[in-house]
C-alpha cells in the first residue's frame, strides 16, 4: 500500500495542512491520519489550506467529511482556507459549505483562531 | 528494406529490433551509386544502439549478397598494440571473408580462428591471393616489422575486391580508440585506406567502403582534413527510438521475463531512462534475476535505486570511470569536479575546474570525461550530462565517496528522491507536449505576418474574451494590425524552473528578420513559457526576466545563446521578448509586458497562432482534422488524471471557459473512478472518447465488464460511505449524463454545452 506524506506545520497551536495539487483517497487519508493524531496530541484548532490543490475527487470529499466529524466531536475547529472557484463550487455541490467554513486565506483563519483565543480569555 | 532473416552477429531478436529500418536502408548503401568506396559515420549519443545497429547491417548485407562483402570489426582497449591490432583485424576480416565466399555464417559468428588455419578454409578462387598475404604478414610478424604487419592487415579488404571484384562493406566499431596512441600506425594506415578509395576514380578496381561508429565527439578528431573524404563523407545521426517503440520493446522483454508491469510503470521508465536501452535492459534484467514486479512506481523504483548504486548500471559506469582516470586518486578528483557541478546545477567555466583537479593532466582528465559525455564543454563551461542516470549515479557516488555522507542503514536516499521526481516526471509530459508544439511552431514562422492581437494578452482578452474559436478565427483574419514574423533557423532550449504551482521553461530563437540573410537582419527571440495555475503576477515576472536577461549573456548563464555584444548596442530592438502564460498575466505584470515591448500571448492565443501559421502553410487544401479523439487508461493510481489532462487540452481547443474545463476535469474524474470501482473489467482499462462539435463536448467514458450503472438513485458502490456523490457530481457538473449498455460492458455519455442554450437555463 503506498503511503503519502501531507505537508503541515503548527502555529500557535493550529496546525495547517496541505492536502497537495490532487484531494483523492491517499492523500485524504493522509490528512485524516495527521488530524487524529494531532487531535490526540490537543490541539484543536485546525486550518486546510487548497491553495496547491487543483483537484479534488468525491473520495477526498467523503474523507473530508470524516475529518470535519472528528474534529467536531472533540470540541475542535477547522477552517478551509484559498479554496478554488472550482473546488468551492464542488463542496457546494455536495453540501459541505454548510457544514465546515471557508476563509479566504491561511493569515485570515490564523487571525480567526487569535480571535477566538483571545475571546476565552476575556 | 526487409531486416535479414538470418541473425549472426545481431545480438537482438528481429523482434526487439525495430524503428531503425532507415537507418539501417541509408547503413547498408541501398541508394544509388551504393556503397562502394563511401566513408560513412554513425554518430549517435552512448548506448543508443549503434553497435546493434552495425551488427544488423553486417547481417543484412551478409545475407543480400550482392551489396559486398560485410567486414565488422570493434577495436578494443586490450588489443591496441600494433602487432596485436594487426593480426586481430586480419583474422576477423579473413574469416568473414572466407564465411561470406562460403555462404557459411557460422564461420562469422564465431571468434576467428589463427590465420593459418582460416587460410585452409578460403574458397579455390581466393586460396591463392589469401595464402601470399598471410606468408607476408606472418614473415613481418617473425622479423618484427608492426609498421608492414600495420599495412598489409588494413589494406586486405582492397586487395580482396582486387582479386574477388567484389567490394567490402567495413564496419568499424569503437573506432575512437584508433585515437589510442598506441593505435598510431593503425590510424595512419586507416587514413590512408580511406582518403586514397574515397577519392579514386569510377572505373578504378574495386573499392571497400568503410563505415566507422564510437564515441560521437572523438570520432569526428580522428578524420583527416581532405577535401575529397569530408566531399564524400556520408554522417548518418541517430536519435532515440520512438516512445511506442520503447514501450513495445519493454513490454515484449517483460514478458518474455516473465516480469509484471504496469503501462504506468513502462511510461515513467520512459521517461527517467530517457530510452537508454542499455539501462532499460538492466533494470529489466535486474527485476527478473531477482523475481520482482514493476507494476508499481515503487517497485520500478526500487529496481533503480539498486541497479544504479550496486548493480549492472552502477558496475557500468564504475567500469567507464575506472576507464576514463585509471588512477584512484584521479578518479576521485573526477568525482569531486562532477559532484561539485551536480549538486551545484550550475554552468563552472573551465579555468576555475582546473585549478581545483588535484591530477597532472587536468586537461586530459576533462577531455576524456567530454568524450564519454560525463560533461559538457561549451564555450570555456562545464555543464551537467545530459543523461539523468549518469547524474543520479554520480551524485550518488559523490555523496558516499567524496563529501562522506554515511548511507542510511536502511533505504537509500536516491530512492526518496526518484520517488518524488516520479510523479513531477509524469505530469512534465503534458508542459513537454506544449514545448514541442512551440518549437515546431517557431520553425514554420518563415516570415509570415500574423494578427498582432495573438502577441498582446491584453488586447486580446479584451476583444476576443467570450469569443468561440471558429469565431476568433475569423475575427483574426481580418485584423488589421499584423506583425512579421523573422524565418527562425535555429530553437534552443536555455533551461527551466519551477515553484510552487509554476512551471517554466526558455527557449532562444534565432533567425532572421528580412529575406537577406546578414548581419543586420539577424534577430534573436527569447521565450519564455510558463505553466501556471493563475494569471502570472508582477513578481514572478521580474524573476522570469531575469533569467531571460541572463541568457542573453548579461549575466552568469552560458553566452552561447547571445548576440554578439556589438548587435545588441546597435540595435536593441533585434532581441524579441515573448512570454506565453498558460493562464495570461496580471494587470501589473501585463502594464510591465507593455512597458518592455515585449510580446505576450496566452495558451489559447497559441493555439490560435497554430492554428493560422497552419492553415498559411497548408492553403485552401487543408484537411480539416478529426474532432473525435480517443484514449485507454489503465486501472491504476491516479490514472483518471491523464484523462482529466487530455480532457483540459480537448476542451481549451474547443474553446471552453476555464470554469467549464474545472467542470469537465473533476466530472471525468468521477467517471473513471466509478468505472475503475464498479466494472469487473477483465483487461483493466477504461476506454475514452472526446467528441467536439460545433458547440458540445461529449465525452463518453467504457469500461468491459459488469455494468458501473447506478442502481436506483445511487451508484453501486463496494465502499458505503466513501462513494456514491460522484453520480451526483457528474450530473451536477455537465449538461447531460446517461448510461448506455454496451455488447461487453457498459458506457456514460457527457455532454458539456459550450453555452447552454436559453431552454435549458
Amino acid at each position: 500500500m503506498r503511503r503519502i506524506e501531507i505537508r503541515s506545520k503548527l502555529v500557535e497551536n493550529t496546525a495547517i495542512l496541505y492536502p497537495g495539487p490532487y484531494l483523492n483517497q491517499l492523500r485524504g487519508e493522509a490528512i485524516e491520519n495527521r488530524c487524529l493524531e494531532l487531535l490526540s496530541e490537543g490541539v484543536r484548532s485546525v486550518v486546510i489550506n487548497f491553495e496547491d490543490t487543483e483537484l479534488i475527487n468525491s473520495i477526498g470529499v467523503s474523507i473530508l467529511i470524516g475529518v470535519i466529524e472528528s474534529i467536531h466531536e472533540s470540541s475542535g475547529k477547522l477552517l478551509l482556507t484559498n479554496l478554488s472557484e472550482s473546488n468551492r463550487e464542488l463542496f457546494d455541490v455536495l453540501g459541505l459549505l454548510s457544514q465546515v467554513e471557508i476563509i479566504e486565506s491561511e493569515e485570515q483563519a490564523l487571525a480567526s483562531f487569535r480571535g477566538l483565543t483571545g475571546a476565552a480569555l476575556c | 528494406m526487409e531486416i535479414s532473416p538470418v541473425q549472426i552477429l545481431g545480438r537482438l531478436s528481429n523482434e526487439e529490433f525495430f524503428d531503425r529500418n532507415a537507418e539501417l536502408e541509408r547503413l547498408c548503401g541501398v541508394r544509388p551509386g551504393g556503397i562502394q568506396g563511401r566513408t560513412a559515420l554513425l554518430l549517435g549519443a552512448p548506448r543508443i544502439g549503434k553497435t546493434e545497429l552495425l551488427r544488423k547491417s553486417f547481417d543484412r548485407v551478409f545475407a543480400d549478397r550482392t551489396i559486398g562483402v560485410p567486414v565488422f570489426y570493434s577495436f578494443n582497449t586490450s588489443r591496441l598494440e600494433p602487432a596485436a591490432l594487426a593480426e586481430d583485424y586480419l583474422a576477423h576480416f579473413l574469416s568473414q571473408f572466407v564465411a561470406f565466399r562460403n555462404g557459411d555464417s557460422r564461420i562469422a559468428s564465431a571468434p576467428p580462428e589463427p590465420i593459418g588455419v582460416i587460410m585452409t578454409a578460403a574458397a579455390p578462387q581466393d586460396y591463392v591471393w589469401i595464402k601470399r598475404l598471410i606468408e607476408a604478414f606472418s614473415r613481418a610478424r617473425a622479423s618484427g616489422e608492426p609498421e608492414t604487419m600495420t599495412r598489409l592487415a588494413i589494406s586486405a579488404p582492397a586487395l580482396a575486391g582486387t582479386h574477388s571484384n567484389i567490394s567490402c562493406f567495413v564496419v568499424l566499431d569503437n573506432a575512437h580508440l584508433l585515437l589510442d596512441e598506441r593505435a598510431r600506425l593503425a590510424r595512419v594506415e586507416f587514413a590512408k585506406a580511406i582518403v586514397s578509395y574515397t577519392g579514386s576514380p569510377d572505373g578504378a578496381p574495386v573499392r571497400p567502403s568503410y563505415v566507422l561508429s564510437g564515441l560521437r565527439r572523438p570520432l569526428l578528431r580522428l578524420l583527416p582534413p581532405e577535401d575529397d573524404l569530408f566531399d564524400s563523407l556520408d554522417l548518418i545521426r541517430i536519435g532515440p527510438i520512438s516512445e511506442e517503440a520503447l514501450e513495445q520493446l519493454i513490454s515484449r522483454r517483460a514478458a518474455a521475463l516473465s516480469i509484471a508491469i504496469s503501462d504506468s510503470t513502462t511510461e515513467l521508465m520512459i521517461q527517467q531512462l530517457r530510452g537508454d536501452l542499455l539501462y532499460t535492459r538492466a533494470i529489466l534484467a535486474a527485476a527478473a534475476a531477482r523475481g520482482r514486479s514493476l507494476k508499481t512506481f515503487m517497485e520500478f523504483e526500487r529496481v533503480y535505486t539498486e541497479e544504479v548504486l550496486d548493480g549492472r548500471i552502477g558496475g557500468y559506469l564504475d567500469a567507464l570511470m575506472r576507464e576514463i582516470a585509471p588512477e584512484p586518486h584521479a578518479r576521485k578528483s573526477a568525482l569531486n569536479l562532477l559532484g561539485g557541478i551536480i549538486e551545484g546545477s550550475a554552468p563552472v567555466l573551465v579555468e576555475s575546474l582546473i585549478d581545483r583537479v588535484s591530477v597532472a593532466d587536468a586537461e586530459g582528465l576533462l577531455e576524456r570525461l567530454s568524450d564519454r559525455e560525463f560533461l559538457n564543454l561549451t564555450a570555456g563551461s562545464v555543464t551537467t550530462p545530459a543523461d539523468p542516470v549518469l547524474a543520479d549515479y554520480l551524485r550518488a557516488r559523490y555523496r558516499s565517496e567524496v563529501a562522506g555522507h554515511p548511507r542510511p542503514i536502511a533505504g537509500e536516499e536516491l530512492l526518496g528522491d526518484k520517488l518524488k521526481d516520479s510523479y513531477r516526471l509524469m505530469m512534465s509530459r503534458y508542459n513537454r507536449a506544449v514545448e514541442s508544439q512551440l518549437v515546431e511552431l517557431l520553425t514554420r514562422f518563415d516570415f509570415q505576418s500574423a494578427p498582432a492581437a495573438l502577441f498582446q494578452s491584453v488586447k486580446f482578452a479584451e476583444s476576443y474574451q467570450g469569443v468561440s474559436r471558429v469565431n476568433a478565427r475569423r475575427m483574426l483574419e481580418e485584423e488589421q494590425e499584423r506583425i512579421r514574423l523573422p524565418q527562425i533557423v535555429y530553437v534552443s532550449d536555455l533551461g527551466s524552473g519551477e515553484q510552487t504551482g509554476l512551471a517554466w521553461r526558455l527557449f532562444s530563437g534565432r533567425g532572421f528578420d528580412g529575406g537577406i540573410y546578414s548581419e543586420s537582419n539577424e534577430t534573436q527571440w527569447l521565450i519564455a513559457l510558463i505553466n501556471s495555475k493563475e494569471p502570472l503576477d508582477l513578481e514572478t515576472l521580474k524573476s522570469i526576466e531575469n533569467r531571460m536577461g541572463a541568457a542573453t549573456g548579461k549575466g552568469g548563464f552560458s553566452t552561447r545563446y547571445a548576440l554578439p555584444e556589438s548587435r545588441q548596442s546597435l540595435d536593441k530592438g533585434k532581441i524579441v521578448r515573448w512570454l506565453i502564460s498558460k493562464e495570461g498575466f496580471t494587470r501589473t505584470a501585463a502594464d510591465r509586458i507593455a512597458e518592455t515591448n515585449a510580446h505576450s500571448s496566452t495558451y489559447a492565443q497559441l493555439d490560435l497562432l497554430c492554428d493560422f501559421i497552419h492553415k498559411l502553410d497548408d492553403g485552401a487544401s487543408a484537411v480539416k482534422p478529426s474532432s473525435q479523439f480517443e484514449l485507454v487508461i489503465p486501472i491504476e493510481d491516479d490514472s483518471e488524471l491523464i484523462a482529466a489532462r487530455t480532457a483540459e487540452q480537448i476542451a481549451r481547443a474547443a474553446d471552453f471557459d476555464q470554469q467549464a474545463i474545472s467542470q469537465i476535469k473533476t466530472a471525468l474524474i468521477e467517471a473513471c473512478l466509478n468505472a475503475a470501482e464498479h466494472g469487473d473489467s477483465p483487461d483493466r482499462r477504461i476506454y475514452q472518447r472526446f467528441r467536439v462539435t460545433e458547440d458540445r463536448l461529449v465525452i463518453t467514458v467504457l469500461n468491459k465488464g459488469n455494468r458501473f450503472a447506478p442502481d436506483g438513485d445511487g451508484v453501486r458502490s463496494t465502499a458505503p460511505g466513501k462513494r456514491g456523490r460522484g453520480l451526483q457530481i457528474i450530473r451536477a457538473l455537465m449538461d447531460d449524463c446517461v448510461f448506455e449498455r454496451t455488447d461487453d460492458g457498459t458506457s456514460l455519455v457527457m455532454t458539456k454545452f459550450l453555452k447552454r442554450p436559453d431552454n435549458q437555463q
